[in-house]
C-alpha cells in the first residue's frame, strides 16, 4: 500500500500545489512567500520522485473500462525520464524565479510550471499506451499556458500553433493506437508482446499505422513534417519555459516513440520494411534541415529553437537504426541534450534579462558584458558540436557506430555523414556568438555597453548557478560516462 | 390496459401544451407571470418522473395498440430496449433544458406561446421514442416538424421567417423519401405490418427477388430520415435555424429533433431492413461515404463560421454523423458505439449550447471574436464549456473519448472483417476512422481557440492599462444565476462521470446492439 502512494505521489503532488497556488490570491501579493514555496515544492518533488522511482509496484489508478485503464509502474526508462525531468525542472525552475521578476503575472506561470512537472512524471511512469496518451494530451494543453504567457498577438498565436500541431501529432498516433488496441495488448513490456502472426492480412495496414505514430508523436519531438511550431514557439516563451520546452517537453515525443517501438510493437516487427526505411529518412533531413535554418537564423532564441530540431532528430534517428548501440546512444543524447540547450536557452534568457537583446548580430561584445556567463555557454556549446571530451562526442561515437554495424544499407553510411555535417553546422551557428563575444573586432567600440553600463554585469545568483551546474554537468558526463553508459546499455539489452 | 400507461407520458405534454395554447388563445391574463412557469416546469417534470418510473417498472417488451388507422396501419407504442434508452435520454434532458430556459425567457414577451410548443416537442419526441412501428414514427416524425416549426419562427425576425421556412421545406422534404421506405417495408414485410423487431422484417422472398430495388429504397428512406440528423446535402437548415432562442438550438437542434432523426435512421436499418441484409451491399457503402462527407465538411465549416451558435450548429452536423457513421457499420458493435456517441453528444453538444446561451443572456455577445477575456468574468460557465469543449475533442477521462473509442474501434473490426471477405467497400471503415481523427483535429481548432481567447485575451502593444485597472475589470463577475449554472454543472458532472465510469453504459448500448444486429 505504502508503496504505491510513493509511485503515485510525484504526479498529483506538483498538480495539487500548483492549483493551489493559482487558487490562493494571497500569493498574488505576498511574492517572496510564492517564490519560497515554489522553490521548496521542485526540491521535495525531486525527493518524491527518486522514491517513486525505487519503488517495484504496478499501480492501478482507475479503470475506465476493461481495456482502458490508468496504469503505472517504474522502468529503467521512467528512471531515465523521471530523474532527467525532476532535476531540469528543479534547476529551471530556480532560474525560473529570478527571470519572472520581469515579466507580469508570475502566478499563472509558476501554477501551470508545477501543474505541467506533475503531469510529465505521469508520462514518464505510464505503463500503458492509453496511460501515455492521457498524459500526452494533458501535457498539450498545461503546457499552452507557458508558451503564450505574454498574451500579445505574436505569442497567442504561437501558442495556437503549438497547441494545433500538437493535438494533430496525438491524433495522428491515436490512429495507430485504434488499430493496435485490435491486434495486440497495450501494455508495456521490454521488447513488445505484438505477434506477427495476428495481423495476417492487415499487415499493410499496420504499417501505416505505425508510421502514423511515428510522425504523429514525433510532432513533439519536432520531427519533419510537423516541426514547424517548434521555432515559433520557443522564442515567444519566457526563456526559462523555452528551457524545458526544449530540453524535457520535446523528449516527451521521444519517450512515445521508444514506448511504442520497443515497449509495444518490438523493433522487429518493422525492421527493413519501408516504415524503417521512410523514418531514418525523416529523421535525417530533419536533422540536416534543423542545422542549416539554425546557421541562418539570427535571432538567437530561435536558433536555439532550430538546433533543437535537429538534435533530437539525432536521437530518433538513433532509436531508428534498431540497433542496440544506436538506442544506447540515443537515450545518452536524451541526457546530453537536454542538459545542454537547458544551459543554452538560459544563457540566452540572461542576456535578454541583461542587455535585451535578441539578435546575434546585437550580441557582439558580449564577453564584456558577461564574461564568465558566456565561457560557460562556450563550455555547453562545445558538448553539442561533440567536441571531446564533452558529452556530445559520447552520444554521437555512439550514434555513429551503431549506424555503421545496423545494417541499413545505405542509411549506415549517410547516416554518419548527415551527423558530420550537422556538427559542422553546429559549431557554425553557436560558436560566432563566442569569438563575436570576446573577440568583437578592433572597429568594435562597444558604446552602448558604456552607455547602459553593462560592463561586467553578470547575471543574478539564482540564474547563474543553474547555468553553471547544466554546463559542468554536460562536461562531467562527457567526461565520465562511463556508469550513465552500462545503465542504457542495460535498458537496451532488454527491449532487443 | 396496463399498457396504456406508455401513452401517457406522450400524450400529457401534448394536453398540457395544447391547454397552456387555448389558455394564450383565450386571453388569459395570469398564463403570462410565475403561474406559467410552475405549470411548465410541473407538466415537464412529472412526465419526467413518469418516464423514468416506467424505465424502471416491468413494462418492458409491452405493446399497447391506440388506435387503428386502417387495416395494417395502427399507432402502436412499444417500451424496448432501445425506445427506452432515447426515451430515458429525453426524460433527463428535457426538465434541466426547461429549467434553463425558463431564466433565458424570463424577459420574453410571447413566452406562454415559447412554452406551450415547448412542452408539446416533449411529447411528440417522446412518441418517436416509444413508437412501435414505422408508421407511428412516421407520424411522430412529422409532428414534430410542426411543433418546432414555431419556435424556430418565435424571434419573429425577417431571418427567422426565412430560417423557419427552409426547416419546413427541407424536414417535410426528406420525411417525404422516408414515405417511399415506409411503403416499401409495409409491402415487402413478413409479418403484414411495420412493427420493429430486431434483426429486420423483410421477408426472404422479397430481399433476393427485389435486392437492388430494396437497397435503392433503403439509400432513399436513409437520406430522407438523414435530413432531421442534418446529412450532406440537406444540412443548410440547422445552421440557419440558430435564430432560435438558444433553448430551441440547444434542447432541440443538438438533441430532440436531429437526434429524432438519427434514431429514426438506427430504427429503420437494424428494426425494419434488418443489418444482416444490409451489410457488405453497395447501399452500405453509400451511406457511409455519405456520413464521411458530412464530417469532413461539418467539421470544417465550423472552423470557418465566427458566429459562435452557428459554430455549434456546424459541429452538430459532424457529430451527428458520428452517429450515422456507427450505425451504417451495422454490427452490433457499431450500434452500440452510435448509441454511445448519441449519449455523450447529446450532453457535451447541450452544454456547450448552454455556455453560449449564457454568454449571450448575461453579455449580448454572439460572436467568437468578442469573447476576449470572458473566461475571468464568468468563471462558471466557461468551466463547464471546457469540459464539454475537452469531451468534444475526444480527451480521454472525458466521455467524448469512449464513444470515439467505441466508434473507432467498431470501424477497424468490421474493416478487418470485410477485408477478409474480400469486399471492396473494405477501405471505408478505416478510411472512416482517419476522417473521425481529421474531424476530431478540426473540433479542437474550433472548440479551444474559443477558450484560448476567453481565459488569455490579448494584451495589445500599445494599451496603456496596467496590471491594475486590468484586475478591476476582472473583478465583474457575470456568471447567470442558479436556474442557468445548474443544468450546467449536472451536464458538465455527467460527462465527466461517462468518461470515468463507462461501464454501465457500455454494457447497456452493448445490450441493445448484441439484441439488434
Amino acid at each position: 500500500m505504502e508503496e504505491n502512494v510513493r509511485l503515485i505521489l510525484p504526479i498529483f503532488f506538483p498538480i495539487a500545489a500548483g492549483i493551489f497556488l493559482m487558487a490562493m490570491p494571497v500569493f498574488r501579493k505576498r511574492r517572496k512567500l510564492e517564490e519560497g514555496i515554489v522553490t521548496a515544492v521542485l526540491a521535495v518533488q525531486l525527493l518524491f520522485v527518486v522514491s517513486a522511482l525505487m519503488t517495484d509496484v504496478t499501480v492501478t489508478l482507475w479503470s475506465i473500462t476493461d481495456s482502458l485503464a490508468l496504469v503505472f509502474r517504474a522502468d529503467g526508462i521512467s528512471c531515465l525520464f523521471g530523474l532527467l525531468t525532476a532535476s531540469v525542472w528543479l534547476l529551471s525552475g530556480i532560474y525560473s524565479i529570478s527571470y519572472m521578476r520581469h515579466e507580469k503575472e508570475e502566478t499563472r506561470f509558476f501554477g501551470f510550471y508545477l501543474i505541467v512537472e506533475g503531469v510529465l512524471i505521469g508520462l514518464d511512469l505510464s505503463a500503458n499506451l492509453i496511460t501515455l496518451y492521457v498524459f500526452y494530451e494533458l501535457m498539450t494543453l498545461t503546457s499552452l499556458p507557458l508558451v503564450l504567457h505574454e498574451k500579445s498577438r505574436q505569442a497567442i498565436m504561437a501558442g495556437l500553433k503549438y497547441l494545433f500541431y500538437s493535438v494533430a501529432g496525438a491524433f495522428l498516433a491515436l490512429f495507430g493506437i485504434f488499430f493496435l488496441s485490435g491486434v495486440t495488448t497495450l501494455e508495456f513490456c521490454a521488447g513488445g508482446a505484438l505477434d506477427s502472426a495476428v495481423l495476417g492480412q492487415s499487415r499493410a495496414l499496420f504499417l501505416v499505422a505505425v508510421f502514423c505514430m511515428l510522425v504523429g508523436f514525433g510532432a513533439k519531438a519536432g520531427m519533419f513534417p510537423l516541426h514547424g511550431w517548434l521555432p515559433t514557439a520557443h522564442p515567444v516563451a519566457p526563456a526559462p519555459a523555452s528551457a524545458v520546452l526544449s530540453g524535457v517537453i520535446t523528449k516527451s515525443g521521444v519517450l512515445a516513440v521508444i514506448r511504442v517501438v520497443y515497449f509495444v510493437i518490438g523493433p522487429e516487427s518493422i525492421r527493413g520494411t519501408w516504415v524503417q526505411n521512410t523514418w531514418i529518412f525523416l529523421t535525417l533531413l530533419t536533422v540536416f534541415m534543423g542545422s542549416m535554418l539554425a546557421y541562418r537564423e539570427p535571432v538567437l532564441k530561435k536558433r536555439l529553437a532550430y538546433s533543437t530540431v535537429s538534435q533530437v532528430s539525432y536521437i530518433l534517428f538513433g532509436l531508428g537504426l534498431l540497433n542496440a548501440t544506436a538506442f544506447a546512444g540515443a537515450l545518452s543524447h536524451i541526457v546530453f541534450h537536454s542538459l545542454i540547450k537547458n544551459a543554452l536557452f538560459l544563457v540566452a534568457g540572461a542576456v535578454i534579462v541583461t542587455t535585451g537583446w535578441t539578435r546575434t548580430d546585437e550580441m557582439r561584445g558580449l564577453g564584456r558584458v558577461m564574461p564568465r556567463t558566456l565561457a560557460w555557454y562556450t563550455v555547453a556549446s562545445l558538448g553539442l558540436v561533440g567536441i571531446p571530451p564533452a558529452s556530445g562526442f559520447v552520444s554521437k561515437w555512439f550514434l555513429a557506430s551503431g549506424a555503421l554495424e545496423s545494417g541499413t544499407g545505405v542509411w549506415s553510411f549517410a547516416g554518419p555523414a548527415v551527423l558530420l555535417v550537422s556538427a559542422l553546422l553546429t559549431a557554425g551557428y553557436l560558436l560566432p556568438l563566442t569569438v563575436n563575444g570576446y573577440f568583437p573586432g578592433s572597429d568594435f567600440r562597444g558604446e552602448e555597453i558604456e552607455e547602459r553600463q553593462l560592463s561586467g554585469r553578470e547575471p543574478s545568483a539564482r540564474m547563474r548557478i543553474p547555468i553553471v551546474i547544466f554546463a559542468a554537468a554536460s562536461l562531467l558526463f562527457g567526461c565520465f560516462p562511463g556508469s550513465l553508459i552500462r545503465f542504457l546499455e542495460s535498458i537496451a539489452a532488454a527491449v532487443m | 390496459m396496463k399498457g396504456f400507461l406508455l401513452t401517457v407520458p406522450v400524450l400529457l405534454p401534448l394536453m398540457g401544451g395544447g391547454i397552456l395554447l387555448l389558455a394564450k388563445l383565450a386571453g388569459h391574463r395570469r398564463i403570462g407571470g410565475k403561474c406559467l412557469e410552475r405549470v411548465t416546469l410541473g407538466v415537464v417534470s412529472f412526465n419526467s418522473l413518469l418516464v423514468l418510473l416506467l424505465l424502471c417498472s416491468d413494462m418492458w417488451g409491452r405493446r399497447v395498440v391506440l388506435f387503428r388507422l386502417y387495416s395494417n396501419l395502427s399507432v402502436m407504442f412499444k417500451l424496448d430496449l432501445m425506445g427506452g434508452f432515447f426515451a430515458g435520454l429525453i426524460a433527463v434532458l428535457w426538465p434541466l433544458a426547461t429549467l434553463f430556459s425558463l431564466a433565458y425567457m424570463r424577459e420574453e414577451k410571447r413566452k406562454g406561446t415559447f412554452f406551450a410548443y415547448y412542452v408539446m416537442t416533449y411529447g411528440v419526441t417522446l412518441g418517436i421514442a416509444l413508437a412501435g412501428n414505422l408508421v407511428t414514427l412516421y407520424i411522430f416524425y412529422e409532428m414534430l416538424t410542426l411543433v418546432t416549426f414555431p419556435l424556430v419562427l418565435f424571434p419573429l425576425s425577417r431571418e427567422a421567417v426565412l430560417a423557419s421556412r427552409t426547416y419546413l421545406y427541407y424536414s417535410i422534404g426528406g420525411a417525404a423519401f422516408a414515405f417511399i421506405g415506409i411503403i416499401f417495408v409495409l409491402v415487402f414485410s413478413s409479418t403484414g405490418t411495420s412493427e420493429f423487431i430486431a434483426g429486420g422484417i423483410l421477408s426472404t422472398q422479397a430481399m433476393t427477388q427485389q435486392r437492388d430495388m430494396l437497397l435503392l429504397v433503403y439509400v432513399l428512406a436513409f437520406f430522407g430520415f438523414g435530413v432531421k440528423a442534418a446529412l450532406l446535402p440537406c444540412y443548410v437548415w440547422l445552421p440557419r435555424a440558430t435564430v432560435a432562442p438558444t433553448p430551441v438550438t440547444a434542447l432541440l437542434h443538438a438533441v430532440a429533433v436531429v437526434k429524432s432523426g438519427a434514431f429514426a435512421v438506427m430504427r429503420f436499418t437494424y428494426f425494419s431492413f434488418g443489418a444482416s441484409f444490409l451489410r457488405g451491399s453497395w447501399a452500405q457503402y453509400t451511406v457511409m461515404a455519405a456520413a464521411l462527407l458530412t464530417i469532413l465538411f461539418g467539421s470544417t465549416m465550423a472552423v470557418k463560421e465566427i458566429h459562435w451558435k452557428r459554430r455549434l450548429a456546424y459541429s452538430t452536423v459532424s457529430n451527428l454523423s458520428y452517429i450515422l457513421f456507427g450505425a451504417a457499420i451495422m454490427t452490433p458493435f457499431g450500434l452500440a458505439a452510435a448509441l454511445c456517441h448519441m449519449a455523450a453528444h447529446a450532453f457535451m453538444k447541450i452544454c456547450s449550447f448552454f455556455c453560449a446561451g449564457a454568454v449571450m443572456h448575461q453579455t449580448g455577445k454572439n460572436y467568437v471574436y468578442e469573447l476576449d477575456g470572458l473566461g475571468k468574468r464568468m468563471p462558471a460557465t466557461f468551466g463547464c464549456l471546457t469540459v464539454a469543449s475537452l469531451s468534444l475533442m475526444g480527451i480521454p477521462l472525458f466521455a467524448g473519448f469512449v464513444s470515439k473509442w467505441n466508434l473507432c474501434g467498431a470501424a477497424l473490426s468490421y474493416g478487418s472483417s470485410i477485408v477478409e471477405e474480400g469486399k471492396w467497400g473494405a477501405f471505408l471503415p478505416v478510411l472512416g476512422v482517419a476522417v473521425i481523427l481529421y474531424s476530431a483535429l478540426m473540433t479542437a481548432v474550433y472548440m479551444l481557440s474559443v477558450l484560448v481567447r476567453a481565459y488569455f485575451p490579448r494584451v495589445s502593444e500599445g494599451s496603456l492599462k496596467t496590471a491594475e485597472t486590468e484586475e478591476n475589470d476582472v473583478c465583474a463577475n457575470c456568471d447567470p444565476g442558479w436556474e442557468m449554472l445548474v443544468p450546467l454543472f449536472i451536464f458538465a458532472g455527467v460527462i465527466l462521470f461517462m468518461g470515468l465510469y463507462p461501464g454501465p453504459f457500455l454494457e447497456l448500448f452493448g445490450r441493445i446492439g448484441g439484441a439488434a444486429a
